[in-house]
């Protein structure tokens, strides 16, 4: 009975690891899965919303993200073709919230809301198939407006 | 028997350290010469729940003070921002993060954070519990406390419903609960969550209450929910109570949440809230292995505790989910399929 449950575990480390086709349509079924695409995504009442720094890594990610709760911008992948490749809904506020609180009671005393610019870093799978990722359209729910496509700057 | 259940262990370990789905990884950037506050936070965010449920790695940097300005704003003190927190965000990025997070050496402040993004900052002087708060402004969460009247100009003019309150002007009596709950059933984020059991409305009025903000919610730093906790319902809040003219804000839970004091708890309603928000944002959730019991104890009343021992996915059900054991066969199929093809190509010669 120990001998099977060790041979099932190795057999599992094995088939998980494996680049077979069986893993890879797993891996797929479990979320998009391919290196790692990282980005700061900027918003700023100023000018349209894009991508401030974005990193590529080798690193296997596995998206099971694609639409976010209460999504407010739908962010599209396109590769050089011009191939849309990818999409993704994410939530992104314009808000800015400072407050302060009592450290005894927990109590809070001060608030002051600003609305301007805001960040966040999003993480995107480029897989093989994909051909590359080489620019990106933000479209915003919100304003109902899509803004014009730009090239990623690595 | 001990034996499968190590050698079960040793499995769930091993799927779990090679699974490739992604754990969410907070990066804290902090200026503390002994990180105290900082690991408190790191711990805190690990254990309240939901994020504990959830494969959750938070990483502490010590950085120079110069690396985070951070420094009253406005004029306004005990009110922190800092000016650099996109370059926090930056390195977050490169380190693999999810998201940033400031601990800023400073006794006098309060905390800051940027409602759906940015970075949350706290200061040293304030409790570690104000970075949970902040984070769940990160994730869209807004405010239940009173606003002043100047910051209820601004916020209240035209709010939006989020995922913790709703502005609903109510009628000035309602036939049925069935009548409410099809007038606003669409107005209500969270009315999925509202049972059929519980009413909206209470003596043809609407609302399943009003919230008791001295009835702090309990803090759960458990790997399970408040199952047994306060139900969802539509309470009134008072966050927009001092604008001009008066909004009528709706909360999920009736007692004092961390959204508006951060020494209570998320409570059971906020709970399956901000748990759906981060299944959303693809957080993956962790394999729980319960320890085997000693034939000793009493019998187990729960059904989870009869099945100690075993390997246990906690996870709620989700319409993505539904097919998985198809498609898995499906994936199967096609490996063999692939095998045959191999084979069939090699046949002839």
């Amino acid at each position: 009975m120990l001998k099977s449950l060790y041979l099932i575990t190795i057999l599992a480390v094995v088939l998980i690891n494996s680049q077979t086709s069986f893993s890879q349509e797993m891996k797929k079924e479990l979320g998009i899965c391919g290196k790692t695409f990282s980005t700061l995504m900027k918003i700023s009442p100023k000018a349209d919303p894009g991508f401030n720094e974005s990193l590529l890594t080798e690193e296997e990610f596995c998206d099971n993200g694609r639409y976010e709760q209460g999504a407010n911008y739908i962010i599209s992948l396109y590769n050089a073709k011009d191939q849309l490749v990818y999409d993704k809904r994410i939530f992104l506020n314009n808000l800015t919230f400072q407050e302060s609180s009592d450290p005894k009671t927990g109590v809070f005393k001060k608030t002051k809301i600003t609305e301007g610019s805001n960040s966040r870093i999003l993480k995107f799978p480029v897989s093989s198939d994909m051909g590359g990722v080489t620019s990106y359209k933000i479209e915003s729910l919100d304003a109902k407006k899509t803004y014009s496509k730009k090239k990623i700057k690595w | 028997m001990k034996k499968t259940m190590r050698s079960m262990t040793f499995l769930a370990m091993s799927l779990c350290v090679l699974n490739t789905a992604h754990a969410y990884k907070l990066v804290i950037y902090t200026d503390e010469a002994v990180t105290n506050k900082s690991d408190e936070v790191a711990k805190l965010m690990k254990s309240t729940y939901p994020f504990s449920k959830y494969d959750m790695e938070v990483e502490v940097v010590r950085v120079p003070p110069t690396d985070i300005e951070c420094e009253s704003t406005n004029g306004i003190d005990r009110l922190v921002t800092c000016k650099n927190a996109e370059d926090i965000q930056a390195k977050a990025m490169k380190r693999g993060g999810d998201q940033a997070m400031i601990v800023k050496n400073i006794s006098k402040y309060g905390g800051s954070s940027g409602v759906g993004g940015g970075v949350p900052v706290i200061t040293t002087g304030t409790p570690a519990r104000a970075m949970v708060h902040e984070f769940l402004h990160t994730l869209g969460l807004c405010d239940e406390y009173e606003y002043a009247a100047e910051e209820a100009a601004g916020y209240c003019n035209n709010p939006s419903s989020k995922p913790n309150v709703t502005f609903i002007t109510p009628q000035s009596a309602y036939a049925s609960d069935a009548v409410a709950r099809n007038r606003h059933s669409g107005e209500i984020p969270w009315y999925r969550d509202i049972l059929d059991t519980t009413p909206i409305t209470s003596s043809f009025m609407l609302g399943t209450g009003v919230v008791d903000f001295k009835k702090p919610a309990a803090v759960n730093d458990s790997k399970e929910g408040q199952v047994l906790g306060e139900p969802t319902g539509l309470f009134q809040g008072q966050v927009c109570n001092k604008a001009t003219p008066k909004r009528i804000s709706w909360h999920p839970g009736g007692g004092s949440t961390i959204m508006d004091k951060t020494a209570s708890g998320l409570g059971a309603p906020l709970e399956k809230i901000v748990d759906r928000i981060m299944a959303s944002k693809g957080a993956h959730k962790k394999l729980v292995v319960e320890e085997p019991k000693e034939n000793t104890e009493k019998p187990a009343v729960s059904n989870d505790k009869n099945n100690a021992g075993e390997v246990v996915v906690k996870s709620d059900p989700q319409p993505e989910v539904n097919d998985t054991s198809r498609n898995m066969f499906k994936s199967f199929f096609t490996w063999l399929k692939d095998i045959f093809q191999q084979i069939m190509n090699v046949m002839p010669k």
